[in-house]
């Protein structure tokens, strides 16, 4: 007797359900089909909940920035989306505005700090701090020296950062 | 016209824009750089220049001096002196905080109480930008704007 097997579930990948692929070179997001199990969550219910709580964030701080005369800058709104729904996604993200408009995010747990100001082009501008006691095995001449970093670069960069600096826990959902 | 440093045991306070307040109403670091750094330095108020009073008086009278608006949002970040110097001295800095008081200006009437941080980084962005969370990190208490009555014109 022969049998036919049932062809599998497939379904698109929600952004924040799959992991991401990185075309080498140009640094862009590109989704890819994977088998999902039936008793998975969707997240897409996960994701516009927190998708809710950002755009009341934002329009508060919109709020603030039109009474100090700040130009609140849509493509850095716009990068800000992105990154929490895909490059990393997250629902723990504290919000300010600065003066030159862009959105700027923050994590922090204990005494680790990661804040991440999105300029726009999906890049950010970085500055990260994290107490020696958990850097553990350090580079060669590092020391007992916390990190103290700032700098600027891609989405996928910093992605790519986060997860080397054990961060990952303390900024994705 | 600058007065002298002050004792490293004493408190500075520095109002915070309300975009510049965290979600859980801490300070982001970009409130210590951008517009509310000079060449002279941070501005600041010293809290202990009004001898007489508790801290609730201590702030209003601040917060009646200071020479530029506040909002029911904002914030007075609260600072002990040599927790800020002890911090910039990781990094290498050499701070210190001089009193300077400031006379009428722009509207607003003097401010006696005013101060600068000094010896902090203008030039390097990524220091300016490392040196201004690590400020943001040395704020204790992050106090509400007091209910001020209406100032009158060169108050």
């Amino acid at each position: 007797m022969t049998t036919t097997a049932r062809p599998r579930q497939m379904r698109p990948l929600t952004p924040t359900a799959g992991s991401l692929r990185e075309i080498s070179g140009n640094d862009h997001l590109r989704r890819r089909y994977e088998y999902v199990p039936r008793n998975v969550v969707p997240v897409s219910d996960h994701r516009e909940e927190n998708n809710k709580v950002y755009r009341h964030r934002i329009g508060t701080l919109l709020g603030h920035a039109s009474e100090e005369g700040i130009t609140a800058r849509d493509e850095s709104v716009k990068d800000f989306n992105l990154f929490v729904d895909i490059a990393v996604p997250t629902d723990k993200a504290m919000l300010i505005i600065m003066d030159n408009g862009n959105l700027r995010a923050t994590w922090r747990e204990g005494l680790s700090r990661l804040s991440l100001e999105f300029t726009g082009d999906l890049r950010v501008r970085y500055v990260v701090f994290i107490p020696s006691v958990l850097l553990g095995a350090s580079p060669a001449g590092a020391g007992d020296q916390s990190l103290e970093r700032s700098g600027e670069c891609s989405f996928g960069e910093i992605r790519t950062q986060i997860k080397d600096w054990k961060l990952w826990d303390m900024v994705a959902s | 016209m600058t007065c002298g440093s002050i004792p490293d045991c004493d408190h500075i306070t520095h109002y915070v824009r309300p975009s510049k307040v965290l979600d859980d109403d801490s300070v982001d670091g970009s409130a210590f750089r951008g517009g509310a750094l000079d060449d002279d330095g941070l501005s600041v108020n010293w809290l202990e220049y009004f001898i007489d009073g508790s801290e609730t008086e201590r702030l209003y009278a601040v917060a009646c001096k200071i020479q530029q608006e506040t909002r029911r949002n904002g914030r007075f970040a609260e600072m002990n002196i040599r927790e800020v110097m002890d911090r910039l001295a990781i990094r290498s800095y050499t701070g210190s905080v001089i009193h300077d008081p400031q006379g009428a200006k722009n509207g607003h009437g003097p401010d006696p109480s005013h101060s600068l941080i000094r010896g902090l980084p203008n030039n390097d962005p990524e220091e300016i930008e490392i040196v201004a969370d690590a400020i943001a990190d040395c704020v204790r208490i992050l106090h509400p704007p007091p209910k001020l009555k209406a100032r009158s014109q060169g108050q």
